[in-house]
């Protein structure tokens, strides 16, 4: 459809384009009526093959090119690339605003240098200029797909996941046509070259005050410059919003024509191509229904009914379908862990199940999504998904920077459900505990268990600290800020990781263990396995087992800038 | 044979309480013809009229054979049309060659190695050959002359409109303009304004004397000088009743008016008859 719908806008300046040729009316024209049709088509296109190149050169546009391409790749590392695609368009409005001044001082050249009467001599006049000038913008909309491709296909190397939208992806592109066209429609309204700055300007705050928009009214923002909460369940519908764009650009470019032709032919595809704008709009806003709604509702609520699983041994991994990639990174952590576990204590079915984390409901934009979720979420403060025995990893990709922290988190979780902690929060943290007066108030207001004390915990961390290659093979300081967390206590700061408080001094006994050969401490830790996981055996106990020293304070010093959450 | 490319009949204009142009009316054919008149005699407004950059307020023009009102008729005459304004722009950061070439398309010409040999052909023709790939901003005053000069000359048109072309040349300049418009008129139509009758002396074949808007003379250079032709004197003494009179290099002074006592005819120059026609106002100007 939007193949189609472009196509009629296309079909509409071409008639626009024959419009400006004569057809023999006046007796006295010296010049035959098909070579003057031919002469204007041509003209326009030399004319448009100059102005492009001109404004391919421009150094506005240049630098709208290196600020977009800059801000593209500082944030396309770890994108998912299915729903980062809108952020395309913001990261290319630098380049967009940069082509409305360009595409401005270009229409305005002649203006500006003294030239309009001698360019009015001449028998090319205004409106050809004027869809010279808007085909140029050819130019910079090609720099835009080549910087969104290029990001593509960077990101995709660095690690991110799953494929951008096609139709997502031209949007960025089409905003800077749009940008253009406005540059050119303005030059034509207001003949002042200080306006293009002040529309930047007042486009700018259109944009913000649209997208801060909670109603329907946000997806008519042009492009999104915060994603929605949460944006696996909230997108807009990138169809219209395309089709949308393209008759705001139609419009805006038919707009600029008719500042100097008027005609039937002229007003006709004006109103086209503000009419595709409205409807496109008015599809945008109807888009918004209770069923869609339920359904995201329900792609929160019941996971099960959205996602692929996959079977490896007795673990099961399942994820959402466009996060199906994740499961292979997920595997190393929890593949390690088990590694180390004896076969009896893993002969037991373990779910990892992908999740939308707590905060993210809690955070939710869209209030008629939480009110349609089958559970209650309170309308203020935080909420807690009920334990229901998987491990469920969040849409983390782990990889790159995250690839430490996404480990330590599952590891941490595999390593908790094989020595029999708990690994789902029951109930949310008390956004008060920080106030609290002692230690142990804090951590049962964070809804956390106190681990203290046992053996169990000790093992736990080991595990964990040897079970994630990611650790291992990371530098020493990230090595020590898992070990070493917190004064008496080490408290998850995830809310994805185990709902476990480890203590300094378990933490300090982990990492005396970790100093021992891996295999040996495996072998006998699987040797004796039922008592060292026994809730009742104590740490000194298991310091007694493995004839470990008491940690000094140093090994349980925490690191100033700990905060991987 | 010499064709009417150029009809003006009974053209008015007004800005504001001002008339540049009060019902001027003449015919121009192949050939140059020159406009001669002081400051605000209207011949800048009458050319961009010509140049149909401007329209009348009442009367009508005739340009090679179109009515410049009609829209596809006002195309036709521009397609053959040069024009030089009296302060020509530029794009200053373009080459020579580049804006040449720019004002060639806007011309229609879209072949763009035709185009290219247009550029170069024009650019020698007024001696900036060597210089097409300058940046405009780097050329003189005189040479940006010259290039404006150039973009009136793509394509060759058949009516050239050209506002004081000649300003601020020097002689050499002007001799090699001169050369070049004397050749192109020879099947084109130019119309000049000028305020040098040196200029309407050498070149054209028809002059035409305007002032406050309105035609004081119409002729050929010959029949302009022939009207100050018995009221030219040269004399010992200046005599105050003469329209203008001042000392020449041999010691004499030149009258035109009366006859001071003691004074002798001398044979008229288009000068003389110029400010025989415009004197009152030159007097005035220059008491002021």
């Amino acid at each position: 459809m939007i193949i189609v719908l472009a196509a009629l806008l296309g079909v509409a300046l071409i008639v626009v384009l024959r419009e400006g040729s004569p057809r023999g009316k006046t007796a006295d024209s010296v010049t035959p009526e098909r070579t003057l049709e031919h002469a204007r088509g041509s003209v326009v296109r030399a004319l448009a093959i100059a102005e492009g190149k001109l404004l391919a050169r421009n150094p506005l546009v240049i630098a709208g090119v290196a600020l977009s391409g800059t801000a593209l790749f500082a944030v396309g590392q770890g994108s998912r690339l299915f729903l980062d695609d809108m952020g395309v368009a913001l990261m290319l409005f630098p380049m967009a605003g940069m082509t409305l001044i360009a595409s401005n001082l270009a229409v305005l050249r002649g203006r500006r240098d003294g030239l309009e009467e001698q360019f009015g001599s001449c028998p090319v006049g205004p409106t050809a200029r004027t869809i010279a000038h808007s085909l140029a913008l050819a130019g910079p909309v090609l720099y835009a797909c080549i910087v969104a491709a290029a990001w593509t296909i960077t990101a995709r190397a660095l690690g991110s996941i799953g494929r951008p939208h096609v139709v997502e992806l031209l949007t960025g592109p089409i905003l800077v046509a749009c940008a253009g066209l406005v540059g050119i429609l303005l030059a034509r309204l207001l003949p002042r070259s200080a306006a293009s700055l002040f529309m930047v300007i007042a486009i700018g705050f259109l944009e913000g005050a649209l997208s801060a928009e909670r109603g329907h009214l946000k997806p008519l923002a042009p492009f999104m410059p915060t994603l929605y909460q949460p944006v696996e369940v909230e997108t807009r519908p990138r169809g219209w919003h395309i089709v949308y764009l393209l008759g705001i650009a139609g419009a805006l470019a038919f707009g600029a024509i008719a500042r100097h032709r008027r005609g039937p032919r002229i007003w006709s595809a004006l109103g086209l191509a503000a009419t595709l704008a409205i409807s496109a709009a008015f599809a945008q806003y109807r888009a918004q229904t209770p069923a869609r709604d339920a359904r995201a509702a329900a792609w929160i609520a019941t996971p099960e009914a959205f996602q692929s699983c996959r079977h490896h041994g007795l673990v099961t991994y399942c994820a959402y379908d466009e996060y199906a990639e994740l499961i292979d990174r997920w595997r190393a952590p929890v593949d390690g862990v088990l590694a180390l576990v004896p076969a009896a204590a893993r002969a037991r079915p373990l779910l990892l199940r992908q999740r939308l984390p707590a905060e993210a409901i809690s955070g939710m934009e869209r209030l008629e999504i939480r009110a349609a979720l089958p559970f209650p979420v309170p309308s203020a403060g935080p909420f807690a998904w009920s334990d229901d025995g998987a491990i469920h990893p969040d849409m983390t990709l782990c990889n790159h920077s995250r690839e430490p922290r996404c480990q330590i988190v599952l590891a941490e979780s595999a390593a908790a459900w094989a020595v029999g902690l708990p690994i789902s929060r029951t109930h949310p943290a008390d956004p008060a505990a920080g106030d609290l007066p002692t230690e142990k108030e804090r951590i049962a207001a964070l809804g956390l268990m106190d681990s203290s004390g046992q053996a169990r915990a000790v093992v736990a961390l080991w595990l964990t600290l040897q079970s994630t290659p990611g650790i291992r093979g990371a530098p020493p300081d990230t090595r020590a800020r898992q070990a070493n967390r917190g004064t008496t206590y080490t408290l998850t700061p995830c809310q994805e990781g185990p709902p476990v408080a480890w203590s300094f001094k378990d933490t300090g006994y982990a990492r005396r263990l970790s100093e021992r050969p891996a295999a040996e401490v495996s072998a006998r830790l699987a040797s004796m396995w039922t008592i060292v996981t026994d809730p009742r055996t104590t740490t000194r106990q298991l310091a007694q087992i493995f004839d470990l020293q008491v940690p000094t304070l140093a090994m349980g010093a925490p690191p100033p800038a700990f905060n991987d959450c | 044979m010499s064709e009417t490319n150029v009809q003006v009949t009974s053209v008015r204009k007004r800005f504001g309480s001002v008339q540049a142009l009060g019902g001027v009316s003449f015919e121009a054919e192949t050939g140059i013809t020159g406009l001669l008149g002081p400051n605000g005699a209207g011949k800048t407004t009458l050319l961009r009229m010509m140049a149909t950059v401007m329209s009348p307020d009442s009367g009508s023009l005739r340009l090679l054979g179109h009515d410049p009102t009609d829209p596809l008729a006002r195309t036709a005459i521009r397609r053959s049309l040069g024009y030089m304004p009296q302060e020509p722009g530029f794009h200053r950061s373009f080459s020579a060659f580049a804006f040449i070439d720019y004002v060639a398309i806007l011309k229609e010409m879209t072949d763009r190695r035709a185009r290219h040999a247009e550029v170069i052909r024009v650019l020698d023709l007024v001696g900036l050959g060597d210089q097409a790939r300058k940046r405009i901003r780097a050329l003189s005053g005189g040479m940006r002359r010259r290039l404006a000069l150039a973009q009136t000359l793509l394509g060759d048109p058949e009516l050239l409109v050209l506002d004081e072309p000649t300003a601020g040349l020097d002689p050499e300049q002007r001799l090699r303009f001169r050369e070049l418009i004397s050749d192109i008129a020879v099947r084109q139509t130019v119309i000049l304004s000028t305020h040098q009758t040196e200029d309407v002396a050498t070149l054209c074949n028809r002059v035409i004397v305007m002032d406050e808007g309105i035609i004081l003379f119409e002729g050929t250079p010959s029949e302009l000088a022939e009207i100050a032709r018995g009221r030219v004197w040269a004399a010992h003494e200046r005599d105050a009743r003469a329209t203008l009179s001042w000392r020449t290099g041999d010691g004499m002074h030149r009258h035109i008016g009366v006859a001071p006592p003691g004074a002798h005819l001398i044979d008229p120059t288009i000068e003389d008859a110029y400010l025989l026609l415009v004197g009152h106002r030159v007097v005035a100007e220059n008491v002021a």
